[in-house]
């Protein structure tokens, strides 16, 4: 069963639209199917591009052909798979031209998802125009819940700021009427377009459930020393500290903590705090720190995809991008249930499919992934997934979190 | 002017046919030829704005991303509430505005200082213009959505860049031309032969910083979503200087000729080398420096002097 | 008390400024290079701690017989076989300056790109020295405080350089005019290549002692050029005593500042004062006017 989930992809496709096999026609099966893709390699964002995303095109690339490629029912065979990647630089127009280039000049059949939420949403009108539908994997933003019928070939895989939000407020919630807690919270984040639109989601839900957030400032991304402001956090003396972070000031944060002896008991990093550096940087110290963007490591399939990961790049993979690789996954299962590249076709069943993967059951309502893993926690040395509760594979809460020792 | 169209009446009626078979590229070119034209109308215009003033006065300039941005903004804010061109207009005059201030506060700055300085001007706008967006408004992103097609952006960056060239060179043969390079061999000379230098400067500075904002207003156009690091991309700084100095920022179709080649050169290698792109286009910068010297711009004009001393030689046999 | 120790951390991250800005003054000032692939030593020197420490489990610091090294070697082959032929051609120093700006960002590229392919660009971090020292009252990061320390040692080893060797008198000489210096017999080709690839190894020092704190990848070099040019334009070109002075001036504003004001200007604070200090002494806070 694991080997099955994780190498073909194509295990138990519940309720998808079941076509009649026709047989091999005279039409001829093409003798590959081409992915494009145009992704940031060089410039600031070129390094979380390449771990989060490249890396996974890269790996189901070779194991989908390892495995004779994706089955097409039309024509009774398996036809391998073929990558055209760009480099767009991290620029929108880059992108956009990059985009044409894939569908107009190199024909291929399906566009696979850039990286970052400006260059997804930059993308969309032409994937849209076109009719390509595209999963994207590192996009998230507050405008989701209204762009669905806009942008009907769009997908959204990870948690959008509600969802990551919502259920860290409630914990706290669920804490304070245990008794456990006063509710007390404090509320960092970087002044980019993640950290803001967290942050306001958060402090919608903190002021559903009755949260008192005792501390909330930005602070500028990019800089060089978080101490004065930990110590303005520290001085409201709360009992929840929540940081809508990036990778750098997750890491620097998480250390100067350390220094000032900061042990506040529900603590929560967001991005940068599942990568496998961040274990590897403070040890056991990670425990109980909560986290956003997480995958179950227990999941069916999961061993053996860490260690053909490991076998092809020679590093652990990044848990944040499982969910690229889930995307691959059930856009494999989708061309299959079609049998033949027909987008149209391959869209719905996108839209109205569930789908098993690596990261779990991914069922989308109104394009938007229904119940995506949002917060982790490392628990003895180890990333375990927490919210959406009742999501199978969900672990308890660990709480209080450690001090740090 | 008419004197001057005379006198160039050759390189005039080319560059009016060139420009009229550009018009018609959105007829025969598919939306990615379309948007390959896009991105290099918009680094030519770019490039030609940035030698307009920096070129002739050497005042090196890492503003562009600035200005640039200054013109995403205003779009992005004036669209909702007045028409598309209206909005992209606005954009060219508050870019003028904000550039009359900065040079009049900056433009005694020479030499690297300068340099640095304005480079220092463009993360200060992006990061407070970051926390107003913040502050005010509780996000940092906005959206742009029009129904602007691909053809009416073609047309009109073809149109911004066109004014552009021949605009730069217009000014390089009139008085104002003359009192930039006079400024750019010695600033101190030329205002005592008589140039108002800080008039001139401001005045340079800010015409040309208004071809930048307009040009970031309207490829904003294709942007459904913005936010600061976006427009405030300080790539675009380096691009365009960079472009400059290979085409050879002396004259004004200079730039157009490091722009275009460096355009398509990254089009090849994003596309051959996806995974060693900085690594090539680093190496062609090294290559282009040892055995391109003096740019693109001093190469074409060997070309043309050698076309010239051949035609002379043989008239003189003939 | 708080404001106290925000002051100390400001004092620690400008010390952290200076030490990034010392050796591009070296390279710019001395060798009059504006090297804009500088931070890629910087970022050599922080990989190569990281991977003496995460890898051999060494002690990071040892790493520096390693990276200082490669990095002088490198620097002084591209000043004596990228720089000179670029000095020899140049017809003027504006000339010069475009020409170092194309080779130096080329190399900027090249370096990184090298590292991406060979490095990957994942986001690297180690604890080293981590651990709280408490000062009058007020707590900082030990690895803070000891590459403040660092920087302090070496802005004075290189002061007394500066003040009291032969090739300090040179390299001084050269700093205030390289023709008259060649006319008294100073050769200056060699002295500038031994300036700037010791700027080159003093990059990569920094990057070691700054990887200690904060987090990194293959692609953080520009960002480190660019804020050490910074600091090398407000102390001055060639004020390679003062780029430490500025660089304590910029931390302190910044770090009180963002404190006082909103932390979300910290940056905007930074380049603020950076401006306000040209506009009112357009050749820096050290240089005698």
């Amino acid at each position: 069963m694991d080997r099955r989930t994780f190498v073909k992809g194509s295990a138990a496709v519940v309720g998808a639209a079941t076509l009649p096999r026709t047989p091999a026609q005279a039409q001829a099966a093409p003798d590959k199917i081409r992915f494009g893709y145009a992704i940031t390699q060089s410039g600031p964002l070129g390094p979380g591009a390449d771990s989060t995303t490249v890396s996974n095109y890269k790996l189901w690339n070779k194991l989908v052909n390892d495995a004779g490629g994706i089955m097409l029912k039309k024509f009774g065979k398996k036809v391998p798979i073929e990558m055209v990647a760009y480099d767009d630089q991290g620029k929108p127009d880059e992108l956009l031209k990059l985009t044409e280039r894939l569908i107009q000049q190199d024909k291929v059949d399906m566009v696979l998802s850039p990286y970052a939420t400006h260059m997804n949403l930059a993308q969309a009108p032409i994937i849209n125009k076109y009719e390509y539908p595209v999963i994207m994997t590192t996009a998230t933003t507050n405008k989701t819940y209204e762009l669905g019928p806009r942008w009907p070939y769009a997908f959204w895989n990870i948690a959008q700021p509600r969802e990551a939000s919502q259920p860290l407020s409630k914990a706290i919630a669920d804490l304070k009427k245990q008794g456990k807690i006063k509710g007390r919270v404090a509320a960092i984040y970087p002044s980019v377009e993640y950290g803001v639109e967290n942050n306001e989601a958060f402090l919608e839900a903190a002021k559903k459930d009755g949260l008192e957030v005792v501390f909330n400032k930005s602070y500028a991304f990019g800089a060089s020393d978080l101490q004065p402001l930990i110590r303005e956090v520290m001085a409201t003396n709360p009992d929840a500290f929540l940081a809508f972070s990036y990778p750098p000031d997750t890491f620097m944060l998480t250390e100067q903590a350390q220094i000032l002896g900061f042990n506040p008991q529900f603590m929560y990093v967001a991005i940068g705090g599942v990568f496998p550096q961040y274990k590897d940087k403070f040890g056991n110290k990670v425990n109980g720190i909560l986290v956003y963007g997480p995958s179950d490591p227990k999941a069916p399939g999961m061993d053996e995809y860490a260690k053909a990961h490991r076998d092809l790049f020679k590093q652990e993979y990044e848990p944040g991008g499982v969910n690229v690789y889930a995307a691959l996954q059930l856009t494999q299962q989708a061309i299959e249930t079609v049998g033949e590249i027909d987008r149209k076709k391959i869209r719905d069943v996108i839209a109205n499919t569930t789908f098993k993967t690596l990261w779990g059951e991914i069922k989308y309502v109104k394009q938007l992934n229904a119940n995506p893993w949002a917060v982790g926690q490392w628990q003895n040395g180890e990333l375990t997934v927490i919210y959406p509760a009742d999501k199978a594979g969900a672990k308890p809460l660990l709480f209080p979190k450690p001090a740090w020792s | 002017m008419l004197e001057l169209l005379r006198r160039n009446w050759g390189i005039s009626a080319l560059t009016a046919l060139g420009a009229g078979l550009l018009a018609l590229v959105p007829l025969f070119g598919s939306n990615y030829v379309l948007s390959l034209f896009i991105v290099l109308y918009a680094n030519v215009a770019l490039a030609t704005a940035w030698a307009f003033f920096s070129g002739a006065t050497r005042y090196i300039s890492l503003a562009t991303a600035a200005f640039f941005g200054v013109g995403i903004y205003t779009l992005a804010i004036l669209h909702v509430y007045v028409s598309i061109p209206l909005a992209v207009v606005g954009a060219a005059i508050v870019g003028f505005l904000v550039a009359l201030v900065v040079g009049l506060s900056t433009l005694r700055l020479r030499g690297v200082y300068f340099v640095v300085f304005t480079f220092g001007l463009t993360e200060l706008v992006h990061q407070v213009l970051n926390w107003w967006e913040i502050k005010i408004n509780k996000t940092v992103s906005r959206y742009i959505f029009t129904d602007v097609s691909n053809v009416n952006i073609y047309e009109t960056l073809l149109a911004v860049t066109l004014i552009t060239i021949v605009g730069s060179w217009y000014v390089s043969q009139i008085r104002l031309g003359f009192a930039l390079r006079a400024i750019g061999e010695d600033e101190t000379v030329a205002r005592h032969t008589g140039v108002n230098t800080t008039r001139v400067k401001i005045l340079c500075f800010a015409l040309s910083a208004s071809v930048m904002a307009l040009v970031g207003a309207v490829l904003a156009l294709r942007y459904p979503y913005i936010d600061a690091s976006i427009a405030f991309n300080n790539t675009w700084s380096f691009q365009v200087l960079i472009a400059a100095l290979l085409g050879g920022a002396g004259r004004a179709w200079g730039p157009a000729m490091g722009a275009v080649p460096l355009v398509l050169l990254s089009e090849y290698l994003a596309g051959s080398f996806p995974h060693h792109f900085s690594i090539a286009l680093g190496l062609c910068f090294v290559v282009i420096v040892y055995f391109l010297p003096g740019g693109i711009t001093r190469l074409i004009e060997r070309f043309l002097h050698s076309l010239k001393a051949a035609r002379a030689g043989m008239g003189g046999h003939g | 008390m708080i404001l106290f120790e925000v002051f100390l951390g400001g004092l620690l991250l400008g010390g952290m400024y200076g030490l990034i800005a010392l050796g591009l003054n070296l390279q710019y000032g001395v060798a009059r290079i504006l090297n804009l692939s500088y931070g890629e030593f910087f970022m050599g020197g922080a990989f190569t701690a990281f991977f003496t420490i995460m890898l051999w489990k060494l002690n990071p610091l040892l790493s520096l017989f390693v990276s200082l090294p490669i990095a002088f070697v490198i620097n002084w082959l591209i000043y004596q076989y990228l720089m000179i032929p670029l000095v020899r051609r140049a017809a003027d120093q504006d000339a010069l300056d475009a020409d170092v700006v194309l080779v130096t960002f080329g190399l900027f590229f090249v370096f990184q790109g090298l590292a991406l392919v060979n490095w990957s660009g994942d986001l690297r971090g180690y604890s080293f020295l981590s651990s709280p020292v408490h000062l009058v009252g007020a707590t900082v990061a030990f690895n803070r405080l000891f590459a403040f320390l660092a920087a302090c040692a070496l802005a004075f080893a290189l002061f007394l350089v500066l003040r009291y060797t032969r090739f300090g008198t040179a390299l001084r000489a050269m700093t205030i005019d390289p023709v008259a210096a060649s006319l008294v017999g100073i050769d200056v080709r060699k002295f500038s290549a031994l300036a700037f690839a010791a700027g080159g190894a003093l990059a990569a020092a920094s990057g070691m002692l700054v990887s200690t704190f904060i987090s990194f990848s293959s692609t953080i070099g520009v960002e480190y050029t660019l804020k050490a040019l910074i600091v090398v334009i407000l102390a001055g070109v060639g004020r390679v005593t003062g780029t430490l002075a500025a660089g304590l001036v910029l931390g302190v504003v910044e770090s009180v500042g963002g404190y006082l004001v909103d932390p979300q200007l910290t940056i905007a604070i930074n380049f603020g004062l950076f401006m306000l200090v040209l506009l009112l002494r357009p050749t820096g806070l050290f240089t005698r006017a």
